[in-house]
């Protein structure tokens, strides 16, 4: 299994990936994230969490439908370009590994 | 696993923070188990689902997520052997891909099987050592045997000035007594030098071997 720093660097990725589209709450980020990539629902939060300590996330909050008030993510100016500099860094790093495994390498 | 059950494991692990930042925390999974029961899934399920609540408390705690990051269901692998020295810097909660995955660039990648020799490497190390090595390495030893010789010859002469000064009386027994205190000292200052110097060649020696075997042996014992 790959290395955790880098599935915790991946989600975070991920999870400003979701956010740059729209606002989402914790739920429905846990579950569209552990669908694809297998992870256990409550890792994101930590992961909600540091990212909005670092200014990279706001909340807030809002009525449900269905039951409690939700606490909705939104990504900020900091958050966007934090995100711009990981998916270039992610895409080198895809590049680096398609040529080594492709063989490309001498 | 139940909601209750759940949350009282969060709040004991989660005991260290300050009680703002716990009750935040909390309301973030009471949020997650309501949003479960909205979409039909137990308790259980929920629970199940959110992974173990001690693990992910530590998340919260150290800023690194170890075992939570897998899940509960799926097969844990070998986690613990895969985290190099990278992953243990726990300046590495700010992680982006670009810094946290060196393993490929940094592992060292043996280009030649263990045990395979490079047939040109050796002949040209073979021709090093003849040429350059060998005679460099005898003459340094040399020159460290003849330093040796030399403090042994200060402490012979040192004895030899101390007798001298006993057979001799007055002003001469003095001077001599004095010239042989001066080489005593002398003596043991190149001792300690000389055990230096000697340390110094082996660990030279002992390298220039092993850089020896790699470019033979291609890396693998580096």
């Amino acid at each position: 299994m790959l290395n955790i720093q880098f599935k915790k660097g991946v989600l975070e990725l991920c999870v400003l990936s979701l956010l740059n589209s729209q606002d989402r709450y914790g739920y429905e980020l846990a579950s569209t994230l552990s669908e694809t990539i297998q992870i256990a629902d409550g890792t994101i939060y930590p992961i909600l969490r540091k990212l909005a300590a670092d200014g990279h996330l706001s909340t807030y909050l809002q009525e449900s439908p269905e039951g409690p008030p939700r606490k909705y993510y939104s990504i900020t100016p900091q958050g966007r370009r934090t995100h711009q500099e990981l998916l270039i860094d992610w895409q080198q790093f895809i590049r680096h590994v398609d040529q080594i495994t492709g063989g490309d390498l001498p | 696993m139940n909601k209750a059950e759940f949350m009282h494991v969060m709040q004991q692990e989660l005991r260290n923070l300050n009680p703002a930042d716990i009750t935040d925390i909390l309301a973030d999974f009471a949020e997650h188990f309501a949003n479960g029961r909205a979409n039909g899934k137990s308790e259980a399920e929920v629970a199940a689902e959110l992974g173990n609540p001690a693990e992910i408390a530590r998340q919260y705690l150290d800023g690194i997520g170890e075992e939570t990051l897998e899940h509960s269901t799926s097969p844990v692998s070998d986690n613990k052997q895969q985290v190099d020295p990278i992953s243990a810097n726990p300046a590495a909660a700010g992680t982006s891909p670009a810094d946290m995955v060196p393993p490929v660039s940094h592992s060292r990648q043996p280009t030649v099987p263990a045990g395979r020799v490079k047939g040109t490497a050796l002949a040209i190390v073979i021709l090093i050592n003849v040429l350059l090595g060998i005679p460099i390495w005898i003459s340094l030893f040399s020159t460290l045997c003849g330093f040796w010789a030399a403090a042994g010859g200060i402490g012979v002469a040192s004895a030899a000035l101390f007798t001298a000064a006993i057979l001799q009386s007055g002003i001469t027994s003095l001077i001599l007594a004095l010239f042989g205190l001066s080489l005593i000292a002398l003596t043991i200052l190149s001792v300690i030098l000389m055990v230096f110097l000697t340390k110094w060649l082996f660990v030279g020696l002992a390298r220039y071997i092993r850089w020896n075997k790699k470019l033979v042996m291609g890396g693998n014992l580096a």
